[in-house]
């Protein structure tokens, strides 16, 4: 058991690790943009899409006009805070520059975590302003009732922050294995973005891919956190959830500790 | 007990190789070729507290790959090793915060902000109190003559610059055991000499133990008594820097500078001639025969200068490796 003095050094660290990461991420903020740009393109385009599919309906699915405005509106927002990459994990091993973070008193993947953790609270920030461009842009279509933002919402969305990272980690240890990751995360990112409701929500699938998806971790990502934000799920859907939330974040957890002890005995250190 | 022990400390490597182009690219889908490495072959060594040792050998010797166990990056494939008392590998905490490794081809500070920002995590993770912080950062700032650049960004700094702060960032926690992999690639000979000082100033007042590989013969030359010569993964030499060229030298080097331009074929029977341009030459000789060889040239040839020496150090290694055999099997690659 930790006692209250090295309790207060790991936080002592812990804070010195995210207060370094802030700045650094800070400094690539002319890069944030840019990716935000890219990735507004589909927060726009896909709204009006469907809203041109209603045609004299009111409903799709269940959803209104106004609903599913607000389906895209929240995932953009989720998806800047809960996202996270292999990329960095991948090119660390890969070029060896892990072999430094192996020297320090401190954990490699608390390094990551910090690094993918500050990087989303400054992209969400540098998003804020695009966020009021697309508000503008569907200003007929907003609807303010029946957001949920309680306890289940906030614990839904840490969670989700949580499951995402471990995936990104998971992915990333591939790279002990595999002399080319690229191709794997490509193909994550279309299969992955689809079966979290990224493109649509999973209500908006055929039935068995809806089934599949919300067996699957991928739609905690970020379904989920939207659909409790959105109130669209009963109150027992959200307790089951949180609960298979929960599960797969400490699954995943588990099984990306074991791939990092099993690839560090594989880990050559090229490059230096 | 020493600060540093590697028994037959072994570290094979496998590769898997393919064929170029499309067709090796496809083929390697279903059948690979495995390669078996041998990069460091039952490494001994044992390092007392407080001494400085050269870890010297060709690329792909397995001088790095020795490193990267000794500070715990890899796992060895046999063997054993212990560090301060602790298995490297097992990566403690209580073993992180006493050792240190520099590498002059990697950058340890984060590249987009200012060396003391690095500088102040480094305080956190090293639980350094701020007291002795402070005092310790105002030293080694001004040792390293770099105070005045805290507060530029890291990728502003020249290559010189960077070492300096990298190795202030380094010993920011005085650590009891460093490792400095090439700390002066690529730098002006100022700044080297000034890395050498530094290196020898925080060995003798910190009294840390500090094993050093260079490529530079003079670095090694002002800073370790003691080296470590590996080749193809095995310790070939360990021993003291002066002992070595006595030992695997007979031979004397003669300079000899003439008043007129000569023929090569006058320099017949003085030995091996190292290089010849008319109006010098450098001869080697049998260390027994060097008297007589310069003799001979003194009554035979025009000579105006004489000058007999021992081989340089450089010489000694080189020869030491070029002429030993290799000891891993003939198709093995030797990776460092």
């Amino acid at each position: 058991m930790m006692n209250a003095a090295s309790l207060r050094t790991a936080l002592r660290k812990w804070r010195a690790v995210l207060g370094l990461h802030f700045q650094d991420s800070l400094a690539y903020r002319a890069q944030g943009v840019v990716w935000i740009l890219t990735d507004i393109i589909p927060t726009v385009t896909l709204p009006l899409m469907w809203l041109a599919a209603y045609g004299d309906r009111s409903h799709l699915r269940g959803f209104s006009r106004e609903g599913l405005v607000a389906y895209y509106l929240a995932v953009s927002v989720v998806s800047n805070l809960v996202f996270a990459h292999p990329w960095e994990i991948a090119r660390d091993i890969k070029d060896g520059r892990l072999s430094i973070y192996l020297t320090r008193p401190f954990t490699y993947c608390g390094f990551i975590f910090a690094s993918n953790l500050t990087w989303r609270l400054v992209r969400t920030m540098l998003y804020v302003p695009f966020f009021l461009v697309i508000l503008a842009i569907f200003r007929h279509y907003l609807s303010w009732g029946g957001f949920q933002a309680g306890w289940e919402f906030w614990a839904s969305l840490v969670l989700a922050h949580l499951l995402s990272f471990q995936i990104a980690w998971l992915l990333g240890m591939a790279a002990f294995y595999l002399v080319e990751v690229g191709g794997i995360y490509e193909f994550w990112y279309m299969i992955g973005g689809f079966l979290a409701g990224q493109m649509a929500p999973l209500e908006l699938l055929p039935e068995a891919v809806r089934s599949a998806a919300q067996v699957m971790p991928f739609s905690y990502v970020l379904w989920f956190p939207v659909q409790v934000f959105l109130g669209n799920l009963p109150e027992d859907a959200v307790m089951r959830g949180l609960a298979v939330q929960a599960a797969w974040t400490v699954l995943m957890g588990v099984a990306g500790q074991a791939l990092w002890r099993a690839g560090l005995r594989r880990y050559t250190a090229v490059g230096i | 007990m020493p600060a540093i022990l590697a028994e037959d400390l072994t570290k094979v490597y496998v590769l898997h190789q393919r064929d170029p182009g499309i067709a090796g690219a496809v083929r390697s889908l279903f059948r690979r070729k495995r390669q078996e490495v041998l990069a460091a072959d039952r490494i001994n060594v044992r390092i007392e507290e407080g001494e400085l040792v050269g870890f010297l050998g060709p690329n792909g010797a397995g001088k790095t790959t020795t490193l990267k166990m000794l500070s715990g990056i890899l796992y060895p494939t046999s063997g054993r090793a212990e560090v301060l008392g602790f298995v490297p590998w097992e990566r403690r905490p209580e073993f992180q915060k006493q050792f240190s490794l520099v590498m002059g081809q990697k950058n340890q500070l984060w590249w987009d902000l200012p060396p003391e920002e690095s500088f102040l995590l480094f305080r956190e993770l090293y639980e350094i109190p701020a007291d002795v912080y402070r005092q310790r950062v105002k030293m080694l700032t001004e040792m390293l003559e770099i105070s005045h650049l805290m507060n530029v960004q890291v990728r502003k700094l020249s290559l010189g610059e960077r070492m300096k702060c990298e190795l202030a960032a380094a010993l920011l926690h005085r650590p009891r055991v460093v490792f400095l992999d090439e700390p002066t690639i690529g730098l002006d000979v100022v700044s080297q000499k000034r890395i050498r000082e530094f290196i020898r100033q925080t060995n003798r007042e910190d009294g840390s133990t500090i094993v050093l590989t260079s490529h530079y013969m003079d670095d090694v030359r002002a800073l370790c008594e003691r080296v470590v010569i590996v080749d193809h993964g095995r310790v070939v030499y360990d021993d003291s820097l002066a002992r070595l060229v006595s030992r695997y030298t007979d031979s004397k080097h003669l300079r000899l500078t003439f008043s007129k331009p000569v023929e090569q074929s006058d320099l017949g029977g003085l030995g091996r001639v190292s290089s010849f341009d008319g109006l010098s030459a450098e001869l080697e000789s049998p260390r027994d025969e060097a008297a007589r060889v310069a003799a001979a040239a003194l009554s035979r040839l025009p000579v105006v200068d004489i000058e007999i020496r021992d081989p340089d150090v450089e010489d000694v290694i080189r020869d030491l490796f070029q002429h030993r055999p290799p000891a891993a099997a003939p198709d093995a690659v030797v990776a460092g």
